[in-house]
């Protein structure tokens, strides 16, 4: 099947694909929706992702200039509570006032469109930038993250595509880091750019897309533990009964239930 | 976008980047062409994207920008906002009510509002507003739906928020412009009790239904420093498209607006304002010219070929009887225009016939692309769709639909869903009416269990349906015969579906959207059931089906999410499928695809083409006698022209008013589909309408003079 001409490409675009190329081609390329649950606890999981949308929309207000105290007042959740208490801390020692909220950038990559939804931008006082995305679900580990798309694709987008928030100069590789910060524990783990991996990057992500848009047969995973969670399950005749979120482990997911979130701010978008 | 542009279109897209322009002309003119040229020169020129604001009357308008927006050889960077301003009034609203938490409430004033679509408009009326109606006897006088009187109330309040004036002044507005018999003005003073009513509930429990949206936005955030500074700070570019097409309070805001921005340009297309119904003010539009520096007009079409052209010259004289100073060309103009034969125009489903032999004919022989190709009728009711589609789908030719709305509750997925719920919860209190009957087992099991035939579905349902019940097929033991006439694959295909619901039955109830949800997961998408992928059968079906069950889905969930909040004791799963049946819930779901437009041929009402702008090579215009071509809609409780701000205080409107509106219109909507038209236009007619009936329209006297002036002009 042949890509639209404008298709727009993202990190849980790439994601999918790597985990599943069948998925890829439903979600994307047919368009195919399948309402299926995705998980056995569905209201947990409900739960979970409008925490997840509650803590973003907070740190969104927060950026555009809505006082921190009027927002404190309108959460009811505590752990909510905790996580912006958390948040005010963090921000205020790593964030300058002026900062880019829920922004997208989009480059053009190997004949096609590739775009980045960040949560915060922000440019600090030295002249380096910071990508921040904020994770409400379980912490994860570095080494799991590394290899995650969203860690390949964000700075790369903000290397080609970042100019008219440095004056309309190229953001130096070495100028740019990205942070997930983890509201369980108040922590960050970072990823720093360099020229190098700048290129080894770019170089990546261009051999995907290329490969993505010649293919024609996108086969099912071998993996079936991605099928667990995945309503695709009874188009794909892998079972019938969703995953439980108990046994939901690193090897499904980088951090479970956020991870949805970024599709559904991808997708709406 | 590979047109080549005018002199003068290049001249207006090159302009300083600070400049603010103001365009106007007739449609197919090339005005969206320039918008989106300039949107690329200001991005090449380094203005930064995230700080244009598009703004459209609605977002099919935006197509051309979206489209534009997702060029791969455009430059990298940050994207360019669309807006409409329904749009940018939720995004402002959603981020900033904590600013105005305590106009919203002042007893609870922290909770987050809840937006509220227009289903749950709908509902919240009938459950508000019914015991009301009935109790006081409010609208005696009128017959119409509780769907369509609800939709007329929101749209009352639509128009308060849209033209900007206080909504409890409606019924006083509309009496003082109509001021009819008595039965009238109750019926204005019932409607904006309703309203009042309505409105003093939403703002109890925070839900903002679009009125509330606009104007909390309008009246509150704009005027905040906070909210105004985000939007005044990030967008100094403006793209205002179709202008004319858009409310009041959008021109007001543009008007606040741009004096502050760096560059603007104000797209107005002349003749046209065909959302006047939704609040559209043309006036107030062109008032804004004074806020721009120079004002550029374009008049040559970019669209119309020289004997559309001329048939345009030609109708337009016959409508309005004034000469224009205009191109004819004697001769020419027959060339732009088709009838249905004499000897095809007796019955409808004859013209109908032709119309799809013509089309055929276009793509096959003359190698028309199909997309460039329009079926438009007044109103495009179910059954002329369909016979359209199944006609043209007998002669080789895609097509597809654009209604404003898709009546969700009426796809048999969605009765077949609602049946199993019922079935699944039998504590639920259902009114007789509505409880299960074995009609509606029968066609569940044909929606619900793959290649079952009707046949076999009526035994199934006649031996295995009782009490209100459906029992295993594998306790048939005394039948042998009619185990073998149902097929033991059927039966155990059955007997699933039975064992799920009585699992079901025997666990905690799910919430009704992941009661809908498992349903179709564990088991009607499994192998052996109805919405059951196979790449054998049409798997655009099987795509077709499960996105009407994910729209259901989705309107379960955000109906249980919202009730949850203001009715926490409910059952909100039986109080859906109650409105489902009612016909109040499951409604208006957005097409899919509506940013594509497919390689088809397009079926529409004639409004909703208009209003999608989009020029083709060929029309078809159908039903010429119909009175919708020139009628507005009957909205005995609301009026578009006296709510409007271009109505004088204390003016009464009379049937010349009525009259010289409806001549309006058809000359607008007759023009507005020329200037959008390539090559020709063929005009659908019958001596018979759909129902068999013999009328005569206004659109086809005009066509008859017209065919008289083009015989005349042919035997000079
Ligand atoms: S069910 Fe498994 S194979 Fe099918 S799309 Fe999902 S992950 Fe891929």
């Amino acid at each position: 099947m042949r890509l639209p001409e404008d298709f727009t490409f993202s990190q849980s675009m790439l994601q999918d694909f790597t985990d599943c190329p069948r998925r890829f081609e439903l979600r994307y390329l047919l368009d195919a929706r399948w309402p299926a649950q995705e998980t056995a606890q569905a209201l947990l999981y409900e739960a979970g992702q409008q925490k997840g949308q509650e803590f973003h929309h907070l740190a969104h207000q927060h950026a555009l200039g809505v006082p921190a105290d009027v927002l404190t007042e309108t959460i009811a959740d505590d752990d909510l509570k905790i996580w912006w208490t958390r948040y005010l801390t963090w921000q205020a020692a790593n964030l300058p006032a002026e900062r880019f909220p829920e922004l997208t950038l989009t480059v053009p990559l190997a004949d096609s469109l590739l775009m980045a939804k960040y949560d915060v931008v922000a440019k600090l006082a030295d002249g380096s930038f910071l990508i921040v995305d904020w994770k409400t679900g379980r912490p994860q580990k570095r080494l799991r993250l590394a290899d995650r798309m969203q860690t390949l694709v964000y700075p790369v987008v903000l290397a080609r595509g970042g100019d008219w928030l440095n004056d309309g100069q190229p953001i130096a590789p070495e100028r740019i880091r990205l942070a997930y910060w983890f509201a369980e524990t108040g922590e960050t783990v970072d990823f720093e750019l360099t020229a190098e991996k700048l290129r080894k990057d770019e170089a990546r992500l261009t051999s995907l897309l290329q490969s993505i848009a010649a293919s024609t047969e996108f086969a099912k995973t071998e993996n079936e533990r991605h099928c667990c969670f995945c309503p695709y399950r009874s188009l794909c005749e892998r079972g019938e009964l969703p995953g439980n979120l108990d046994e939901l482990d690193e090897e499904d997911g980088p951090d479970g239930l956020s991870l949805d979130l970024d599709e559904i701010e991808e997708i709406s978008f | 976008m590979s047109v080549r542009l005018t002199k003068k279109q290049e001249e207006i897209v090159a302009s300083p980047l600070d400049a603010k322009l103001f365009l106007r002309g007739r449609a197919g003119t090339g005005k969206t062409t320039v918008g989106v040229w300039r949107l690329r020169q200001l991005i090449a020129a380094g203005v930064p994207a995230h700080s244009i604001l598009v703004l459209v009357p609605q977002k099919r308008l935006a197509l051309p920008y979206y489209n534009e927006i997702r060029n791969p050889r455009r430059k990298g960077g940050a994207e360019a906002t669309v807006a409409t301003l329904g749009s940018l009034s939720h995004q402002i609203v959603n981020l900033f009510w904590p600013l105005l938490a305590k106009q919203l409430n002042q007893h609870e004033p922290l909770r987050r509002p809840a937006f509220l679509s227009s289903e749950l408009i709908q509902y919240l009326m009938f459950k508000l507003l019914e015991p009301q109606i009935a109790q006081n006897d409010y609208f005696n006088s009128v017959t119409i739906t509780r769907p369509r009187l609800f939709s007329q109330l929101a749209d009352n309040l639509n128009k308060s928020a849209l033209v900007g004036f206080p909504h409890t002044t409606l019924a006083q507005r509309l009496k003082a412009a109509l001021p009819s018999d008595q039965e009238q003005a109750h019926i204005y003073d019932d409607a904006q009790t309703c309203v009042n009513v309505f409105r003093a509930y939403c703002l109890e429990h925070r839900l903002l239904d679009f009125s509330l949206q606009v104007s909390q936005f309008i009246q509150q955030l704009w005027p905040h420093d906070v909210p105004r500074a985000y939007l005044t700070r990030r967008y100094k570019h403006i793209i205002a498209d179709n202008l004319e097409e858009d409310t009041p309070v959008t021109h007001q805001l543009l008007r606040e607006w741009l004096p502050g921005c760096h560059s603007a340009l104000l797209i107005y297309d002349e003749a046209a304002s065909y959302r006047r119904f939704l609040g559209a003010d043309e006036v107030s539009a062109e008032s804004l010219q004074e806020l721009c520096t120079t004002t550029y007009e374009l008049d040559a079409t970019r669209v119309m070929s020289p004997a559309v052209e001329s048939l345009l010259v030609e109708i337009s004289e016959l409508m309005t009887g004034e000469t224009l100073d205009a191109p004819k060309r004697k001769g020419e103009t027959a060339a732009a225009i088709s009838f249905t034969p004499a000897s095809r125009s007796r019955f409808h489903t004859q013209m109908v016939d032709w119309v799809a032999d013509t089309v055929a004919a276009l793509v096959q022989e003359e190698k028309v692309k199909q997309n460039q190709i329009v079926i438009l009728a007044p109103l495009m009711s179910d059954s002329l769709r369909f016979s359209l589609v199944s006609r043209l789908e007998s002669r080789g030719v895609p097509s597809y639909t654009l209604r404003p709305s898709r009546p969700l509750h009426a796809e048999p997925a969605v009765r077949a869903l609602i049946t199993l719920a019922k079935l699944a919860h039998s504590h639920w209190q259902i009114e007789p009416q509505h409880q299960v009957k074995k009609f509606d087992v029968v066609q569940m099991l044909l929606s619900a269990m793959a290649d079952l035939d009707l046949a076999r579905a009526t035994l199934l349902a006649d031996i295995r349906f009782v009490g209100g019940k459906l029992l295993p097929f594998r306790e048939i033991s005394k039948n042998p015969e009619m185990r073998a006439r149902i097929t033991e694959v059927f039966g155990e295909r059955f007997d699933k579906l039975v064992g799920w619901l009585d699992a079901y039955r025997a666990g905690t109830p799910e919430t009704i959207d992941i009661f809908f949800s498992r349903l179709f997961g564990e088991v009607l998408s499994q192998k052996g059931f109805g919405f059951h992928f196979s790449k054998r059968a049409n798997p655009q079906n099987a795509f077709d089906e499960a996105r009407i069950v994910a729209n259901l889905i989705d309107s379960s969930r955000s109906f249980r999410q919202t009730l949850d909040q203001i009715e926490p004791d409910t059952d909100t799963g039986q109080e859906y499928a109650r409105m489902v049946d009612a016909g109040i819930l499951a409604d208006q779901y957005e097409p899919r695809d509506w940013k594509k437009s497919p390689d088809a041929v397009l079926i529409a009402p004639a409004y909703t083409f208009l209003l999608s702008n989009q020029p083709v090579e060929y029309q078809f215009w159908l039903n010429i006698d119909s009175q919708a071509w020139t009628r507005r809609l009957q909205q005995p409780l609301t009026q578009p022209y006296v709510l409007s701000r271009q109505w004088p205080a204390g003016r009464i409107w009379t049937e010349n008013d009525e009259q010289q509106t409806s001549r309006e219109m058809l000359l607008r909507v007759v023009t507005g589909l020329l200037k959008r038209c390539r090559k020709k236009i063929f005009v659908g007619y019958s001596k018979f309408d759909e129902r068999g009936n013999e009328r005569e329209g206004d659109l086809r006297i005009i066509f008859d003079l017209l065919l008289r002036t083009l015989n005349q002009e042919t035997n000079m």
